[in-house]
């Protein structure tokens, strides 16, 4: 009897050391294979990387993007997305997976394709057309939580993505934890979903920028050389940034046999926590175009339109940098609101029709739009995103204007330093043209301020060079200025010099074309 | 809790042998074999890595060959562990003098003159009790003298049984008689070429002193080893098949076939599950092969255990010619696939480690093995232009692990080296007649013998 639960136990104990040892014999194998072969395509996340592809492939894969939205057939503009990385829970930089997904399939089922780089520039330097609803995806700093995690729905759903690279980390290492390395970079790009270009080379962080060992942004400031005891100089400082933009694209060549094209601004940063060197902008600016033909910073309503409009001239192309706790819907709204919008144009505020506010605050309750200020700021100033090419147009709003409070129509807006305004103050009626931020009235009517209290009808009109100011359906001032811009879009700003407080409602907004 | 040492026979001695006790020339062959082997897998390991880089455009074909290489580990890995489950039913001392049930040879032949006086004899000669067994010869309708042989040898032997049919009936229905009639507790088959040699036919009973053990196979080599090329290449198969192969199934005390020509079973296990065994049929039409295989299937079925022990040498005939050889290995082909399916469908009620760890793993295997060998050696070459060297060398790896562990177990087994031409027809030929065999399978004869 006892023989033969020894006997079990015996075989169990085999059973039990046999399978452990086949086990580990098998994930031995895998692994130290993979580790020879040092090929990053082939290690532990990319058995994970391979099913969650087969799932996504079975969930999504059958999603076709529209070939005809509302709005058309080419794209007037294309937006440009920004992520870090992708992790489980979202923090203050990374989305989570699940949101990161849910944000991708409501983009791709709404019509939203991504395009290549090389597309995007041939868009933007007007050699291309594209269709409407396209959007470039960018990653910054080249992470592995940005590819593994994300190239598998990238397959299913057939999009592409850019991913902009330190090449510190990246290319002139054996191997990191974090950054993609060398090999993984080269399975990126050959398997067509994936471009590389340049985030840095060493300088996607801090450095001393004061005695005290404040930190501030490697490109924006001046380096407090602490053996000197003093801040470098333009020349050092020149020279330092010019050896980091052209050590990374040299790096790019070099490891990757690619010719970047584009600079990420590291932390998508180009002005603002630029701190101890005002002209850090403009020699930045400089340097990155003889480098690269453009550069991407991040886009907040205070500095224009969302999307990027072709410019032959242009090198800074913005970033919509997406916030962890945006929903698919928040981003989904965000795009279709960047779109360009075609003409006529009316706005009853009963649906979010893509009003940003610069400064200030915005609000609306479905009847109406509020624009408000408060002692913080010396005014506020909403935009229609997605109305930057809009050309000749009578723009005309329902207000309830409180007493004593300035509120301006502006017209052929191209972002908060340059447009057209009819001011209507308490005083008069007046034409302004900003151009640059310098503010320029063009003409001053005195009036009555007859236009105080509900229900007036206040409009701006901008027929090539000339504008005109009408209340209530009567043309009242009107003025050529030779120096406005042919297009740009519409906003409503209020300001006063007096009081801390204000604002002003506005009931209904339409736009007629001008032909 | 004994620590555990992996027991190696030496030089025939059936007794364990623990590592103090081994000669210092032992000891030093034993560690270079260990290294030879990790050796082995190092350069095994770095010829995959190579392979790495085919992995996106031939990602099943590596998946394969790291599960079949896995499972081939698995395989030798497991067979180290033998005769430490088999010393738990042969416990030495007073087991060896006081276990003898009564035992019944079963022998079935027909048209077998020239050799059944032989075989008879050989079971006479066994070193066992003459009052504790009997003989049982089935003339399953014989055409030439083979009854005139078997009279004459029941006038010499008192205890052969002779069942003398005149219309052939088939082996399944000679060994179910021989069940039916013997006396013995335990019934050892046997081929009517085949024998144990007499000295060792002990150990084949003692395992069954353990209650739950169903049915033991001995260890088979060939006789005529010798005779030509393909004879030795059958004899390195058959050292691997048995002391490997069927070791590592025994270390679970699950084997999945007791060879016809070296088995015994125990009677009452297998008298309930006879006429299910007779009636087994395929796809509408009965199975005329397979045997032993689909019997040792009923007793697993029923929860018993099958043990292999390498103490009990038996000697049986293997084909000397390629045509014989050819129609022996599409038998067994076939009656792996109805085997295979039959087993599949119980194996993971009652033996779900054997199941998961083993049986669906060697299917899927053998199911894979004919498409991956194409692929790698006439596919890929012809259509993408890729000799497949490291497929090759990776082989050629693996079968020289294969032939360490070999060494290992039986120094003195001249024929290892013959495991490489072995490689080289299963890489060539055998993987396809898997193939061959499922598209012939209502094909139900035997061929010539």
């Amino acid at each position: 009897m006892g023989d033969k639960v020894k006997m079990k136990r015996t075989i169990t104990k085999i059973k039990i050391i046999a399978s452990v040892a086949v086990v580990a014999f098998f994930f031995l194998l895998v692994f130290s294979i993979t580790s020879i072969s040092g090929n990053a395509l082939f290690s532990i996340t990319y058995w994970g990387m391979y099913f969650r592809s087969i799932g996504y492939q079975m969930e999504y894969g059958g999603i076709v993007a529209s070939t005809t939205p509302e709005g058309g057939g080419n794209a007037q503009s294309v937006p440009v997305l920004l992520y870090h990385g992708i992790s489980d829970q979202s923090d203050g930089t990374n989305i989570a997976l699940k949101d990161f997904v849910d944000q991708m399939v409501t983009l791709k089922k709404a019509g939203w394709q991504t395009i290549s780089y090389s597309d995007f520039t041939a868009f933007m330097k007007g050699e291309k057309t594209l269709p409407a609803k396209s959007f470039l995806l960018t990653f910054d700093g080249g992470e592995k939580d940005s590819y593994y995690p994300v190239d598998p729905l990238l397959k299913a759903l057939k999009y592409s993505a850019v991913i902009f690279v330190i090449t510190h980390y990246s290319l002139n290492n054996n191997g990191s934890n974090i950054y993609l390395t060398e090999n993984e970079l080269k399975q990126m790009i050959d398997s067509g979903r994936w471009e590389v270009e340049a985030n840095a080379q060493n300088g996607s962080g801090y450095i001393p920028i004061d005695a005290n060992g404040d930190q501030g942004y490697f490109f924006g400031n001046k380096e407090w050389l602490s053996n000197q005891n003093r801040l470098e100089t333009t020349q050092e400082y020149t020279t330092r940034i010019e050896a980091d933009l052209a050590g990374a694209k040299e790096d790019i060549q070099n490891g990757l046999g690619v010719q970047a094209t584009g600079f990420a601004f590291p932390l998508n940063n180009f002005g603002p926590d630029f701190i101890n060197f005002p002209q850090a902008e403009s020699i930045l600016a400089n340097a990155v175009s003889s480098d690269y033909e453009f550069g991407f910073y991040e886009v907040w309503p205070s500095n224009g339109f969302t999307a990027n409009y072709p410019d032959k001239n242009l090198s800074l192309i913005k970033r919509i940098d997406i916030e962890p706790y945006w929903t698919a819907n928040d981003l989904l709204e965000i795009l279709d609101e960047s779109n360009g919008k075609t003409l006529p144009f009316s706005d009853d505020f009963s649906t979010y029709k893509g009003w940003l506010n610069a400064y200030g605050q915005l609000t609306s309750d479905q009847t109406s739009m509020t624009l408000s200020f408060n002692a913080t700021t010396t005014g506020a100033l909403a935009f229609l995103d997605g109305s930057y090419l809009w050309g000749n147009y009578d723009f005309e709003s329902v207000v309830d204007l409180p007493k004593n409070q300035n509120f301006s129509l502006l017209a052929r807006y191209q972002n908060n330093g340059t447009y057209v305004a009819c001011n209507f103050t308490p005083q008069s009626i007046q034409i302004e043209q900003v151009v640059d931020g310098t503010e320029n009235i063009l003409i001053d009517s005195p009036t009555n301020g007859n236009f105080e209290g509900s229900e007036n009808k206040l409009g701006i009109l901008v027929n090539g060079d000339t504008i005109v100011c009408d209340v209530n359906g009567e043309k009242t001032i009107k003025v050529t200025a030779p120096s406005v811009p042919g297009n740009g879009g519409i906003g409503l700003k209020i300001w006063s010099s007096q009081s801390d407080y204000g604002g002003v409602t506005i009931k209904n907004v339409s736009v007629g074309e001008i032909q | 809790m004994k620590i555990f040492q992996p027991d190696i026979k030496i030089d025939g001695d059936p007794s364990t042998a623990k590592i103090s006790e081994m000669s210092f020339s032992k000891i030093a062959y034993r560690t270079s074999l260990v290294f030879l082997v990790i050796i082995l897998l190092v350069l095994l390991v770095i010829i995959k890595s190579k392979t790495v880089t085919t992995f996106k455009s031939d990602p099943w074909l590596f998946i394969y060959s790291l599960f079949i290489t896995t499972f081939i580990f698995s395989r030798l890995l497991s067979s180290l562990f033998h005769r430490h489950s088999l010393s738990q039913v042969t416990s030495a001392g007073a087991a060896v003098a006081k276990y003898e049930p009564f035992v019944s040879f079963v022998i079935p032949c027909k048209n077998e003159g020239t050799v059944i006086a032989q075989t008879v004899e050989k079971c006479f000669e066994a070193d066992y009790p003459k009052e504790k067994f009997e003989v049982i010869v089935i003339n399953d309708g014989s055409t030439d003298n083979t009854i005139d042989v078997l009279r004459g040898l029941q006038k010499r032997f008192k205890k052969l049984i002779v069942v003398d049919w005149k219309i052939n009936q088939g082996k399944r229905y000679g060994m179910a008689e021989g069940f039916r009639r013997a006396q013995g507790e335990i019934v050892v088959q046997l081929d009517s070429d085949s024998y144990i040699e007499p000295s060792t036919f002990r150990n084949l009973i003692l395992p069954f002193q353990e209650q739950e053990i169903g049915a033991v196979c001995g260890h088979a080599d060939p006789t005529n080893a010798d005779e030509n090329f393909l004879t030795k290449m059958q004899a390195a198969y058959y050292f691997m098949s048995f002391r490997i192969l069927k070791a590592a199934e025994s270390s679970f005390m699950s084997v999945f076939c007791c060879s016809g020509c070296s088995s015994a079973y125990r009677k009452s296990v297998v008298l309930p599950i006879l006429d299910d065994w007779l009636a087994e049929k395929f796809l509408g039409k009965p199975v005329t092969w397979g045997d032993d295989r689909a019997l040792t299937s009923w007793v697993l079925k029923g929860g018993h255990k099958a043990v292999y022990s390498d103490d009990v040498n038996a000697y049986t005939i293997v084909p000397n010619n390629i045509k014989q050889f050819f129609k022996q290995q599409l038998r067994w082909k076939k009656s792996w696939i109805i085997n295979g399916i039959f087993t599949s469908k119980f194996i993971y009620k009652d033996h779900l480690f054997m199941a998961i760890f083993y049986f669906y793993p060697l299917l899927l295997i053998s199911f894979l093995t004919p498409f991956m060998v194409f692929r790698a050696t006439i596919y890929s070459p012809i259509f993408h232009g890729v000799f497949p060297t490291y497929y090759l060398i990776g082989a050629l790896l693996i079968t020289s692990i294969i032939v360490i562990f070999y060494r290992a177990y039986d120094p003195k087994n001249r024929y290892w080296m013959y495991l490489y031409p072995w490689m080289v027809l299963n890489i060539t030929v055998l993987s396809y007649v898997i193939v061959y065999a499922a598209i012939k399978i209502q094909d139900r004869g035997w061929g010539t013998r």
